[in-house]
């Protein structure tokens, strides 16, 4: 069931000023049937016109609660960092497919480059609840553009990357899997900008892997068919209805 | 009887609010927000003689306040959406209109007969797709071939048959009436202006197909215009589109000349606002205390 809400703002505050921010909102219908790796379309102003469509970062059902950990990027998360608490904010949601996970034999490892982390939390919070054991892998650029990494130590051994190397291993996310024991992971899931998941792509054949894909949305319903990517038979399918969680062997990074 | 029962020649709707072409699937995807009976029509996503993937993306961006899109018609093909989607879109109780778009006159017309059927409320011919390459835009630029396809699809269906007009011409009273002639029962109007963005960063176009289709708010003075150009033009009805977000837009097409409305990329921003615009509607003709609607159709030309 997808909904169209008003939910409540109960903190939107920066985890670094005019960059990160986490805002946690009251919306119980949403929060009740939100799955892991779905995401919002957010009206955050009278402009833009198009709602942003915003992954969901944590979900607490027992209070009703939906966490989105956003960066500012255009005029839509400038205004979404501009709610305060108390205000209303137009939701509609909970939108797309979302990761698939069950009880595990091995470990899930979770890859997450810049802001494509966000999904990850809640699917991490999610396997740990299933009872599996979660490894976690977070690329950022330096240590002054990292952010949440205490979030995903609740789930286990995390390991960093930075491009600079000014915080963990030197390098992006392939200096930590390029020689990294596939065989010990039942499943590995990632997010992040698309040079990465192209590189992730490259390691289909290693490891069972569900990539989620960002793309620009017109409605966030399937209706509008403009947010579509390519899948490895050459058809096109929409991010927003059929993503934006793909296993890595459906999708094509080709032009 | 309802105020707002609507009828268009032939054509009887429930109310006169519809939900534009391409901005609402099938019907499907709205589902879960309301009981689509409530809607006087729904322009289903476009079809053509066969499967189109569609353009590359990036297809779409929303730029001053409206939104640029070059989907290319991506759609399963004519028999897929027969077989695969009618069947389910005939069940919502309100009017399927299908609308058709073909590379070559004939193709129109093999089209038209092969929707002469049960569930088919109507046939709304789209002569005015900016985003593809073959045919498209030249049928709803040029008034003869504009003539040529109304007579074609006219020939090969008993529905109901709805002209969508390009506002990418320099006369669109010309159009209509070159439609009118060839029989058209309904114009519809506007479809997109063709429109660009660039990312200055890049240097490059932001949609992948360069131009595609512009809608939105900022394009409703324009279509008004035309609206109200159309109407002193021909005597068929017009379904008013373009940039209609609320009852007031709404109001404000009915006047220039409509008989019914579409929203369009207003279903992206909120998909109520086409249920919106029905009790925006009821209320307005209770409170002015009129009979009918229709009593508005036209207004500003009295």
């Amino acid at each position: 069931m997808i909904y169209k809400s008003d939910g409540l703002v109960l903190t939107n505050e920066p985890l670094i000023k005019d960059f990160i921010y986490l805002m946690e909102i009251k919306e119980t219908k949403i929060a009740e049937c939100a799955k892991p790796g779905q995401f919002l379309e957010i009206k955050t102003g009278t402009l833009p016109l198009l709602r942003k469509p915003i992954s969901i970062f944590a979900v607490d059902k027992v209070s009703g609660t939906i966490s989105i950990l956003y960066q500012l990027k255009g005029q839509g998360t400038k205004n979404l960092s501009q709610f305060k608490i108390g205000q209303s904010i137009d939701l509609m949601g909970p939108l797309g497919n979302g990761f698939t996970f069950e009880k595990f034999n091995k470990k899930c490892l979770l890859i997450g480059g810049g802001i494509g982390i966000a999904p990850l939390y809640e699917l991490g919070l999610r396997l740990v609840e299933a009872g599996n054991e979660v490894e976690i892998l977070l690329g950022f650029s330096s240590v002054e553009t990292s952010y949440a990494i205490e979030y995903f130590k609740k789930l286990g051994s995390v390991t960093v990357t930075t491009i600079d190397g000014s915080l963990g291993i030197k390098g992006n996310v392939g200096a930590f899997l390029e020689d990294y024991q596939f065989d010990t992971v039942s499943k590995a899931y990632a997010c992040g900008p698309e040079p990465m998941l192209k590189y992730l792509k490259s390691l289909e054949d290693k490891v069972d892997l569900e990539l989620s894909l960002e793309a620009y949305m017109g409605c966030g319903l399937g209706a509008c068919l403009s947010c579509v990517c390519k899948m490895s038979d050459g058809d096109y399918k929409r991010v927003c209805k059929e993503g934006p969680v793909f296993k890595a062997k459906e999708v094509s990074f080709d032009e | 009887m309802s105020k707002l029962e609507c009828q268009l020649g032939k054509l009887f709707l429930k109310n006169p609010v519809t939900v534009a072409s391409g901005t609402f699937g099938s019907g499907k995807e709205f589902k879960d927000f309301y009981d689509l009976s409530l809607l006087g029509g729904i322009m289903v996503k476009g079809t053509t003689p066969e499967k189109r993937i569609g353009n590359k993306p990036q297809r779409l961006v929303e730029t001053s306040g409206g939104v640029i899109n070059s989907i290319g018609l991506a759609n399963g093909g004519i028999d897929d959406f027969i077989n695969n989607i009618l069947p389910e879109a005939k069940t919502y109780g309100t009017e399927i209109i299908v609308n058709i778009s073909g590379g070559c006159v004939e193709e129109y017309g093999i089209m038209a007969r092969k929707l002469d059927i049960l569930g088919v409320g109507a046939v709304e011919v789209n002569i005015s797709c900016p985003n593809v390459k073959e045919g498209g835009i030249t049928f709803g630029t040029d008034p003869e071939m504009a003539y040529d396809v109304t007579r074609i699809v006219k020939a090969n269906t008993s529905k109901p048959v709805i002209m969508k007009l390009s506002p990418n011409v320099t006369n669109i009273a010309i159009m209509a009436k070159a439609v009118e002639s060839g029989g058209a029962d309904i114009i519809s109007m506007i479809n997109t202006l063709i429109g660009m963005a660039i990312d200055v960063e890049k240097r490059k176009p932001i949609i992948k197909n360069v131009i595609g289709g512009y809608s939105g708010p900022p394009i409703k003075p324009v279509a008004l215009r035309m609206v109200y150009e159309v109407y002193k033009a021909v005597g068929i009805p017009i379904i008013g589109m373009g940039g209609i977000m609320n009852t007031t837009d709404a109001l404000e097409f009915l006047m220039a000349g409509a008989s019914a409305i579409s929203v369009g990329t207003g279903n992206f921003v909120d998909p109520y606002i086409p249920i919106n615009i029905i009790k925006g509607l009821e209320e307005y003709v209770e409170k002015n205390g009129l009979e009918s609607y229709k009593e508005i159709i036209g207004a500003v030309h009295r």
